[in-house]
């Protein structure tokens, strides 16, 4: 840190200064953080957050990556991991085992969509995704009937994750092209959006495109060299991407015919964001490969999954991969309380009744505003999509967004700014009154924010 | 002998052996006779057996075969050089010779690395490129290539290339029309640009008039110019491929002239020296020039055969004809009478979808309905079958497949020598026309 930085912070409390002084802010806008601090909290209770300051606030991002799907403070997770922990915390990797995660595993089988039901466990979602691409580069080369299968059809604004495999499918948050060149052999294509997209077509149109372009990229790269298409269900990149109701089934049927493998990348949608407990459920299709983790375990463990199924993984006499951390005890026995507790309180059922609640509130307090253009949810994932011009839909250039997130969280409530809109995911908890306050809050934000244009 | 061609594009199996060539007429051992309606693949734009070229040649052969490039000039490179300079115009004074198209585009890639190397900017490597595409089949030229069949024994060696929708008005990219997606496509490379990050891209290639991998196809009205403005505004290079289109095909000698921008690299080849000698040259301007030749001296590729003489020699007597017989303006002049005469020979067949192109550079689409436009299944491989019967019946045209969606589409290229007399571009056309209609009719589509 240089001196003029040093002199610039030093009048902040300890905890900002030691921050400051040894901490990397990932992916943080260094200008941003310098001007209004980091946040620091020191408690959580349900949806509830306090900072170093006091100061509480109604987390409507589920902990900013949306992992914290059980609000804070959940005492029944917390034991069930501090008892496996004494109990048998870790046994290593490879063939060894801790009794929970073979349970976890045979319970991921019996809910995943379909027949998937083989799992590897990693410690987050980057390592799922660089799983799953291995698993599915290596399927080709053990069946045989694509042995030169490597390439990779992504999606533009996908995001998949920040290691090297993951991060060449990767076209989000200026993350990739840093790092370029990165992994050969990956493609991008165009994903459905919503509301807005670059051949100003309606979204059902613009879907089918989508999912015709998949046939396209895979005949012009070569069938036989493509060994996956990976896509988010419903993307973030803008705001809560939920596709057409064909494009899923279209891109199944696309992938089944040129045998590529369809992977699935649910570290987000997984466990109940967007009302069902994977959002494949909602287009009624199987992947080839699932990927989990984030709200796996609530966020109380870091824990990922790889979910394949059984054609791919017997397959190959042996998998060459493996990470030190691959079915820690402790994640294995925060899974299965998080899973209990879902399936106990019906949080699943909760998630896509409130998060209705939640949209048909936003989208009555919204509906005069000039500057919103769209809002839009699935479950208890939703976005407000803005626009300067609403006619010619022209996205705001300009701090707008995140001038409206910065109000919300002034008032006390937390949101996020992604591209042109403001993102929420609530915990699956939340109760209809804090969904309640979070709308109005949202919708006087955007009045404020309006006003001073 | 009837000839049978193979399937394969570059197969060479059993064909008849070519015996002597006359003007816009070539004849094989047998003595028949084929009108050369498509120059070879758009090369031989001054017909065969130019006498004024061979004596120039064999003038320079018996001075010297060729003085190696890094030892010496040559009066036939220097006159070369200075004729190339006079058509390009504007900036593109400086020229790296090679043998033919495919070490043009290397080397105009080449170039473009090493401008950015030169200016310190290692990490601009990516090239942006488009589908329905053909450089050439060097590594180089293959990678920004989009032709998946002459790719696919390649895979896995290439390097990774971004590529774009192909820019076309008969066929516009969803949402588009023929008027709207010039600037859609060139959306597309601005939103490229940003997807991988300027400072990693290196340049944009593409062809002005897309040749083999399209048939003809015209860059859309506006497109040029704006990508030529996008490309600007991110410091990416903007390297044209006129291999095919270049050199005076399309009625103007650089193919861009007609859209109104100076490319910073240039690929030219085929009509150069029109096929009597092999020669090619990658031409860049003084912004390129100015970067390298201050950095490195100068550019860093080259092959044993760069600035070859007689290769030179034979080039410069080209030249000379083309410029002294106002060819290329002949072509400008005649180009709305062929396409008019390709209408009115071709336009009744229900099959046919388009007739398009610039200059001598035409092409005529088949499709199976003309509303939708959908094409004829590819594994029909009906170009090749017209071109098997357009050969049977003494004609050389340039048909190829791919070209709607990479798989399938048939699309036939006239690409006539630029001093066709009227009675032979009357035959080229005709039996165009017959040929076609043969092949639909014993197919059972006409």
């Amino acid at each position: 840190m240089t001196d003029s930085n040093s002199h610039s912070t030093s009048n902040l409390g300890e905890l900002d200064r030691l921050a400051f002084q040894h901490c990397i802010f990932p992916l943080a806008d260094m200008a941003q953080v310098r001007s209004h601090g980091p946040n620091i909290y020191v408690k959580g209770e349900g949806v509830t957050l306090t900072d170093q300051h006091g100061k509480t606030y109604l987390d409507m991002m589920s902990s900013h990556t949306r992992a914290n799907s059980l609000g804070y403070g959940n005492a029944e997770i917390a034991r069930a991991v501090y008892d496996q922990l004494l109990k048998l915390h870790y046994v290593g990797t490879v063939d060894n085992f801790v009794e929970p995660t073979v349970r976890l595993a045979a319970k991921l089988a019996a809910m995943a969509p379909g027949t998937l039901d083989h799992v590897m466990f990693v410690s987050g979602g980057s390592e799922a995704v660089e799983s799953a691409i291995k698993l599915a580069k290596q399927y080709h080369i053990h069946t045989g009937r694509k042995p030169r299968a490597h390439k990779i059809v992504s999606r533009w604004n996908a995001y998949h994750g920040a290691t090297m495999g993951a991060l060449s499918v990767t076209d989000w948050l200026g993350t990739r092209h840093i790092s370029e060149p990165g992994v050969p052999g990956t493609s991008f294509i165009p994903g459905p959006t919503c509301y807005r997209n670059p051949l100003g077509l309606n979204d059902a149109d613009y879907g089918a495109h989508c999912a015709d372009f998949l046939e396209q990229q895979i005949l012009r790269e070569g069938p036989e060299y493509v060994a996956a298409f990976i896509a988010e269900p419903v993307m973030q990149a803008h705001g809560v991407q939920i596709p057409p109701p064909d494009y899923f089934p279209r891109v199944r049927d696309i992938c089944t015919k040129y045998g590529v493998l369809l992977i699935v990348d649910e570290v987000i949608t997984g466990f109940g964001r967007t009302g069902a407990w994977f959002a494949s459920h909602h287009f009624g299709i199987e992947p080839d490969i699932m990927t989990v983790a984030k709200a796996m375990t609530g966020g109380y463990f870091p824990m990922g999954a790889a979910i394949a199924r059984r054609e791919i993984v017997e397959a190959m006499p042996m998998f060459r991969h493996v990470h030190t951390f691959s079915g820690h005890g402790g994640g294995a026995a925060a899974a299965l309380a998080a899973i209990a507790i879902c399936e106990r309180d019906g949080l699943i059922g909760k998630a896509r009744d409130n998060g209705h609640y939640f949209l048909t509130r936003l989208r009555s307090l919204l509906a005069d505003s000039p500057i919103v253009g769209d809002v839009r949810g699935l479950g208890m994932w939703l976005a407000v999509e803005f626009s300067a011009d609403k006619q010619k839909k022209t996205p705001f250039t300009d701090t707008t967004v995140k001038d409206v997130v910065r109000r919300m969280k002034d008032l006390g409530v937390i949101a996020s700014a992604i591209g042109n809109s403001l993102e929420m995911a609530p915990p699956l908890i939340t109760a209809k009154a804090d969904l309640d306050r979070a709308a109005e809050v949202t919708a006087q934000a955007v009045r404020d924010v309006a006003a001073r244009m | 002998m009837t000839a049978s061609l193979p399937q394969h594009i570059h197969a060479t199996g059993d064909l008849p052996k070519v015996a002597w060539g006359r003007g816009s007429y070539v004849y094989d051992a047998d003595g028949k006779q084929y009108i050369d309606g498509s120059g070879g693949p758009a090369v031989y734009c001054i017909g065969h057996s130019n006498p004024e070229v061979n004596a120039a040649i064999k003038e320079q052969l018996d001075r010297i075969a060729h003085g190696y490039r890094y030892n010496f000039s040559s009066d036939a490179l220097e006159e070369l050089t200075e004729i190339v300079r006079q058509r390009c115009g504007g900036t593109l004074r400086h020229m790296v010779y090679v043998t033919g198209g495919s070490e043009a585009v290397e080397s105009c890639l080449k170039l473009a690395l090493q401008y950015h190397a030169a200016r310190g900017e290692m990490p601009r490597r990516r090239f942006i490129a488009r589908e329905r595409s053909w450089h050439g089949n060097t590594l180089g030229a293959l990678s920004v290539s989009g032709f998946l069949e002459r790719k696919r024994a390649f895979e896995g060696s290439l390097l990774d290339v971004s590529r774009l929708s192909p820019a076309n008005a008969y066929r516009p990219v969803p949402g588009a029309n023929a008027e709207t997606v010039g600037e859609a496509c060139a959306r597309e490379l601005d939103d490229e640009i940003l997807r991988m990050g300027p400072e990693n891209i290196c340049a944009f290639i593409f062809e002005p008039v897309v040749g083999a991998a399209g048939g003809c196809v015209p860059a859309p009205r506006g497109y040029a110019k704006r990508v030529r403005e996008i490309c600007d505004k991110y410091d990416v290079l903007l390297i044209s491929d006129e291999v095919m289109c270049g050199a005076g095909r399309t009625g103007t000698w650089r193919a861009l002239e007609q859209d109104g921008i100076e490319p910073d690299i240039m690929a030219v080849a085929k009509g150069l020296a029109a096929g009597y000698l092999p020669l090619g040259a990658a031409i860049y301007s003084a912004k390129v020039a100015d970067a390298i030749h201050g950095a490195h001296g100068a550019p860093m590729t080259g092959h044993t055969f760069t600035g070859h003489t007689a290769c030179c020699a034979a080039g410069a007597a080209v030249q000379r004809i083309v410029t002294r017989d106002r060819l290329v303006e002949r072509v400008a002049a005649m180009a709305p009478k062929l396409t008019a005469m390709l209408k009115d020979a071709l336009g009744d067949i229900e099959a046919v979808g388009d007739i398009r192109g610039r200059g001598f550079f035409q092409a005529v689409e088949l499709v199976k309905d003309r509303e939708s436009k959908v094409p004829f299944n590819g594994e029909r491989k009906l170009f090749m079958k017209i071109r098997q019967q357009a050969f049977a019946n003494g004609l050389i045209c340039f048909p190829v497949g791919g070209n709607a969606d990479g798989v399938n589409g048939d699309v036939v290229i006239i690409a006539p020598p630029y001093n066709v007399s009227d009675a032979e571009l009357t035959e080229v056309v005709d039996k165009t026309s017959s040929s076609i209609r043969q092949v639909l009719k014993a197919e059972g589509l006409a």
